[in-house]
């Protein structure tokens, strides 16, 4: 049925071009769109992961309560009966003990190194024009070798901080609010602590304005300095050695301390839930752009089927089953999806490799780049996949029409 | 016996029209035997029941010993593949195949058409057709795709030969040459030739006549 099936595809040229055409478009379309949003997806990814460590350690924010206030202010047994009742967060949030932390990180062989972190929001002057700026105090060597900071910065990397001497890296956006420029000196203040100038050695460009404009990275002491608290750090960033460990390490380090641990996973639950989205759109996208083309093949087949009824009566009578004349239809059905679904992959690939070739973001900045494109085996094997089964499902249904004929209606309708 | 029928009825349709009333008649081996009658006698309906394409009412067919209703599909799919051939009024030749891909296409569903291939062309040899071995249908005349038709009927050198009016719709010129094909297959290869026409000078032809009026054997 093979022989027969390939020469009626051959002899109907424009119909068989049409419908594989079809099934190519298809396949591609679902390439493309894949390789373009799991490409954004983990470009994100690696943004959301490697920019903010595999797990986050923060201080929990503690509020004033009626219990702790009254025995300091009143004897004990006193009755008190309070006209507002004492509330707030206390002073401020930090790690109680961060040398636990350290010690336990240093020992765990899962971590793959760690970067403690002191965030407080502060002031930015120069001159006369002020920010309000987040200023985060780092160990320079511990934040590269947890996040990927360095790839942000332009010549430079985000050790030229060094640990101590009032040096800065601060936010581009930033540096163009105050109007500083490279080696300049601006004054930084938090409420804690007395103003110090701070020099701008350099400056970083994420891409994300609310980064950009609003945050200045120092060296662990000196911002502990400026905020007068000595020692004091308010997060950890973790690296993992295997990321896919985050949120279970997460749940056993959080159950250690009162500190709120949380996986990268935990801390972008909204971007992920938005990634899921994606996923349902592309998947429902690409079944609708396979059902449109498996409609094309179902209409071909079943106007065959009805065109060849002579053709069925007369291999009936040669002694051809129900079963072998399904087949010459469901061959037919397959070929379409084997020749489009190959076709596909490869135009796919190619629109790809184009999409690959366009570059995103703003001109000049670190972050100008070619699109990220997938080019993952999965996203090619299930694009095959759908749309060779979607021709087969589709050419089944006229296929099984045909099997059905009974030969001697046939030849006597067709003779008649 | 190579064909036995006997007390064949047929009905068809709600409520049930009776249109072949109790048929017997045997066939010894070879025999080229014609069908006639007036429309609608059901002498197509005898030919295709005969022919195990459709199936009696009530009645037998027994055929080379075999009772062919008894036969599984598959077996029965076999028995037509192997032991019978067809001529329609039509051709209904593959657009798609040449001349020879068509007489071929029997042969194709045991995969002997490679074996037979020599065979296919000595039959369209036979009948003036070695010329047209590639020709598609589309290019030839009315007469040559009716005799690519017979070739197809015979390439699996069937024991017995089932024409429903094979010379309907040719001139006379053709139908001449078709009828004398059937007759020589006949002779030549002992089949049994049952063919169904309205012409009674080819009727007369056959050895013997089958006359059918009304459901009924006329004598």
């Amino acid at each position: 049925m093979w022989f027969l099936a390939l020469r009626q595809l051959t002899a109907r040229k424009k119909q068989t071009l049409l419908v594989t055409g079809g099934i190519l478009l298809g396949t591609a379309a679902y390439i493309a769109f894949s390789g373009i949003m799991l490409g954004f997806q983990s470009y994100m990814m690696e943004r959301l992961v490697s920019g903010g460590g595999h797990i986050r350690i923060t201080a929990r924010e503690k509020a004033i309560t009626r219990e702790e206030v009254q025995p300091s202010l009143y004897e004990e047994g006193a009755l008190v009966s309070w006209f507002k009742v004492p509330s707030g967060r206390r002073d401020s949030a930090r790690i109680d003990h961060p040398a636990g932390w350290f010690d336990r990180l240093e020992k765990d062989t899962r971590v793959a190194g760690y970067s403690p972190l002191l965030v407080v929001q502060g002031l930015a002057k120069r001159g006369p024009v002020s920010v309000a700026v987040n200023i985060v105090g780092i160990e320079p060597h511990r934040q590269a070798n947890v996040t990927n900071i360095n790839s942000y910065i332009k010549n430079g990397t985000i050790e030229d901080i060094g640990h101590s001497g009032n040096r800065i890296i601060a936010g581009s956006g930033l540096v163009n609010k105050l109007g500083a420029s490279l080696g300049e000196t601006i004054t930084l203040s938090t409420a804690g602590g007395k103003p110090l100038a701070f020099r701008v050695v350099n400056s970083f460009q994420i891409g994300v304005p609310q980064t950009d404009d609003v945050m200045v990275y120092g060296s662990l002491s000196d911002v502990q300095k400026l905020n007068g608290t000595a020692s004091q750090i308010s997060e950890i960033l973790i690296r993992l050695v295997d990321v896919d460990l985050s949120e279970s390490l997460a749940r056993e380090f959080g159950s250690l301390s009162p500190d709120r641990v949380e996986s990268w996973e935990e801390a972008n639950q909204g971007i992920l839930s938005v990634f899921k989205m994606q996923d349902m759109i592309r998947n429902l996208m690409s079944i609708c752009i396979l059902l449109v083309a498996g409609f094309g093949i179902y209409n071909v087949l079943n106007m065959i089927v009805t065109q060849k009824r002579k053709e069925i009566g007369i291999l009936r009578s040669m002694g051809y089953t129900g079963a072998e004349v399904s087949h010459l239809f469901l061959i037919q059905g397959l070929l379409f999806g084997l020749a489009g679904g190959s076709l596909g992959l490869v135009f796919g690939n190619l629109v790809c490799h184009y999409m690959g070739t366009l570059h995103i973001g703003v001109p000049g900045s670190a972050e100008y780049r070619n699109m990220m494109v997938s080019y993952d085996w999965q996203i090619y094997f299930k694009a095959f996949m759908l749309s060779v089964s979607a021709s087969i499902l589709a050419g089944w249904i006229p296929a099984h029409a045909a099997g059905k004929m009974n030969p001697i209606d046939i030849i006597r309708t067709e003779g008649s | 016996m190579s064909i036995e029928v006997s007390g064949l009825k047929k009905s068809f349709g709600t409520p049930p029209q009776e249109v072949l009333k109790g048929i017997d008649f045997k066939i010894p081996d070879g025999e080229f035997v014609s069908i006639t009658g007036r429309s609608g006698c059901g002498k197509s309906t005898l030919l295709y029941i005969l022919s195990s394409l459709d199936f009696q009412t009530s009645g037998s067919v027994i055929i080379d010993g075999t009772e062919l209703s008894k036969l599984s599909d598959p077996d029965l799919h076999h028995f037509r593949n192997e032991k019978m051939g067809f001529v329609f009024q039509f051709h209904y030749l593959l657009p798609e195949l040449t001349a020879l891909e068509n007489v071929l296409m029997p042969a194709r569903r045991t995969q002997a058409h490679i074996k037979r291939t020599t065979r296919a062309k000595e039959i369209l040899k036979q009948f003036g057709l070695e010329n047209k071995f590639d020709a598609l249908p589309a290019t030839l005349s009315g007469g040559e795709r009716q005799r690519v038709a017979i070739a197809r009927a015979l390439i699996m050198d069937p024991k017995y030969i089932f024409a429903d009016e094979p010379t309907g719709n040719l001139d006379s010129a053709n139908g001449d040459i078709v009828l004398k094909l059937l007759e020589d297959i006949s002779k030549s290869t002992g089949a049994t030739v049952l063919f169904v026409t309205h012409d009674p000078d080819y009727a007369a032809r056959a050895d013997r006549q089958i006359r059918m009026i009304d459901g009924r054997l006329s004598d």
